[in-house]
């Protein structure tokens, strides 16, 4: 009954997490959007600096938590003596093959190295070198240099 | 009649396209949105281009609204030595862990192609031991051409996309023969060379090659599905076996067309068409839920509930995705600002024999000299634009270096560089051209003279003009010096 009661509990607490992630993921492209689309559409750094640090306290805050719910359940399955990965019960047919949880928390922190790579990138100009060379032919890429 | 109908009624159920292949159109066409590109033979330039499409689709291709991974990537690295190209990596590691492979299946146009190619009715070569080990040859792709070369030169102060510049087949289709094929770029036809011939026979060798063979290009040359493999096993979206299930009968294995093991390797596609074929059911599609908890015990009628709910999540975002192709459509083609640029008077133009503009260029040095065009009457000019990020451009700065020696007493070579990267070109100059006859000068942020002068997103461009600042010719691509040469005697 316990057991039933933390599981529904850290279902919730999953998804209120990734519905805050959805959410921070539709301010930052939103805001995007508005530097690229909306405006005079004058495409600067410090725009896109200023927009970004504005929304990273919420960001990096919803990793943490994040990183918090990993740890939670970790230690849930560890003190209910979960069989990590798997569980069979009452539809064995159903019986899913999941990755095992350390691959699923080094999924996780990975997706997170990426989004901070990106902003970094946007912080340090590789992602405006990348908008410089898309704007121009590349002669040699397409067999002209 | 009713027959009739009853047949072309059974004919389009036999051949409705797959729901992946509908995928697969709706991705090529919004990452190539730009429509009116191929109309009007010009590069979409606005800032969508700072998103990478996922799959491969040349950014030099007229239609194409986002960056191509492979060649930001290249470009990153060879820009490495200023600033770590951290965008580009996350970028990679994004799609590699939310999609994996799964990019190659649904989302690559290059990938559309070659599966379209391979409908064609003819005998097909079948995988075997050779073929899986030639699928190891887009490894040594990726760490050669990819990532060593672009480092090599870039520690050499040269710029060498490598894969793109010797191998890409998507850059020359989607590219080049986009380009040539606009009237407006009959100048290009000049730059055909040695490089565009190997290039088209490279493609060619791959359109034919994916005739006979299933994805011959993803399975043995593609760098980006070497990167995207790797990530197969994390990815949150893709096929799962389920081993209680799976009874090793090799059918999965033996329907698909790639070079797999077991399904779900770092060469499976996770196309899913692997699904249909298992006799067992085993092989699902994985949704990945990177936070709840892995037990997914449920009753009859909660599945029922869960199926609904899933039926109206697929549609909403059906209906999103279709509204965002939409939008995308009315907005590359109709909605978005012409390109600015600086306006003429109607007396002015940049085509031969018009009066060239009036141009004030600030150049580089100590001071703040300008070069006035209109003060330098009586002398032949000569106006390149080039960039120390363009190879070409580089390699005709000595023979133009040479004329202004040569031909001082006559003519003037300015030499005006790209924003792009302007921060370096004073490094360059006092580097390689210390001492050099020829004037720099430096566009403005928007390139507005390299606009002014009737420049197509192409470089390096020259344009000649005579002593009374007539333009005289026009060209695009690397010129040689004897070229100029007789073109300077001819003024004269």
């Amino acid at each position: 009954m316990q057991q039933k009661r933390v599981e529904k509990i850290g279902q919730i607490i999953g998804w209120v997490l990734s519905t805050l992630l959805l959410l921070c993921g539709l301010l930052i492209g939103g805001a995007f959007v508005r530097i690229c689309f909306v405006g005079d559409g004058s495409f600067t750094r410090e725009r896109v600096t200023e927009a970004l640090s504005r929304l990273l306290p919420l960001f990096l805050l919803t990793l943490l938590v994040l990183a918090a719910s990993v740890a939670l359940q970790i230690v849930e399955a560890v003190r209910f003596g979960e069989k990590r990965g798997t569980v069979r019960g009452i539809c064995p047919d159903k019986a899913p093959q999941t990755l095992p949880h350390r691959q699923r928390i080094l999924r996780l922190v990975l997706l997170a190295v990426a989004l901070l790579f990106i902003l970094l990138g946007a912080l340090n100009g590789s992602m405006r070198d990348v908008l410089e060379k898309a704007v121009r032919i590349c002669t040699e890429c397409i067999g002209l240099g | 009649m009713k027959n009739k109908h009853g047949s072309l009624r059974a004919w389009l159920a036999a051949h409705r396209p797959s729901k992946r292949r509908l995928i697969q159109v709706y991705a090529a066409l919004l990452f190539n949105a730009n429509l009116k590109g191929f109309a009007t033979g010009r590069i979409y330039k606005g800032p969508s281009k700072l998103l990478c499409a996922p799959g491969l689709n040349c950014y030099s291709c007229p239609g194409a609204t986002t960056a191509c991974p492979l060649g930001a990537l290249q470009n990153s690295l060879a820009a490495s030595g200023a600033r770590v190209p951290y965008y580009i990596f996350g970028i990679l590691l994004l799609y590699g862990l939310l999609l994996g492979r799964t990019i190659c299946s649904f989302l690559c146009p290059f990938g559309l192609l070659q599966e379209l190619l391979h409908k064609i009715k003819t005998p097909k070569l079948k995988k075997n031991c050779l073929t899986r080990a030639l699928s190891y040859l887009k490894y040594l792709l990726l760490a050669v051409l990819v990532v060593f070369y672009p480092i090599f030169y870039m520690l050499h102060d040269g710029t060498l996309p490598a894969f793109c510049k010797y191998v890409c087949p998507a850059g020359t289709l989607e590219g080049a023969v986009a380009l040539l094929s606009h009237v407006g770029n009959s100048a290009i036809f000049r730059m055909l060379g040695p490089l565009f011939t190997w290039k088209f026979l490279l493609l060619l060798a791959f359109v034919v090659g994916s005739v006979f063979l299933y994805r011959f290009f993803c399975r043995f040359f593609c760098p980006l599905g070497a990167i995207y493999g790797l990530f197969n096993r994390f990815c949150l979206l893709g096929v799962r076996v389920e081993q209680s299930k799976c009874i090793d009968c090799g059918l999965c294995t033996g329907h698909c067309g790639m070079d797999i093991r077991r399904v779900g390797d770092h060469e499976c596609i996770q196309c899913g068409e692997c699904i249909a074929v298992c006799p067992t059911g085993a092989i699902t599609w994985r949704g990945g839920r990177p936070v709840l908890p892995a037990s997914e015990v449920e009753a009859p009628a909660e599945r029922e509930k869960r199926d609904k709910r899933h039926q109206l999540v697929r549609t909403v975002i059906s209906l999103l995705l279709a509204c965002l192709l939409l939008f995308a459509l009315v907005y590359y083609n109709f909605l978005d600002r012409v390109q600015p640029g600086v306006e003429g008077s109607g007396v002015y133009g940049s085509a031969v024999g018009d009066l060239c503009y009036d141009l004030s260029v600030p150049l580089y040095g100590e001071g703040e000299e300008c070069y006035v065009l209109s003060e330098n009457r009586g002398r032949i000019t000569v106006i390149n634009f080039w960039g120390v990020w363009c190879a070409p451009c580089k390699e005709e700065l000595p023979a133009l270096s040479a004329i202004a020696a040569d031909y001082a007493g006559r003519a003037t070579v300015l030499a005006i560089h790209s924003s792009l990267e302007a921060a370096l070109a004073p490094g360059y100059i006092e580097e390689y051209y210390p001492d050099s006859a020829m004037l720099f000068g430096q566009d403005t942020a928007e390139d507005a003279f390299y606009a002014l002068l009737g420049g197509r997103d192409l470089y390096p461009i020259t344009v000649v003009l005579d002593q009374n600042g007539f333009v005289l010719a026009r060209y695009e691509g690397e010129l040689d010096y004897e070229t100029l040469a007789s073109l300077i005697e001819k003024a004269d």
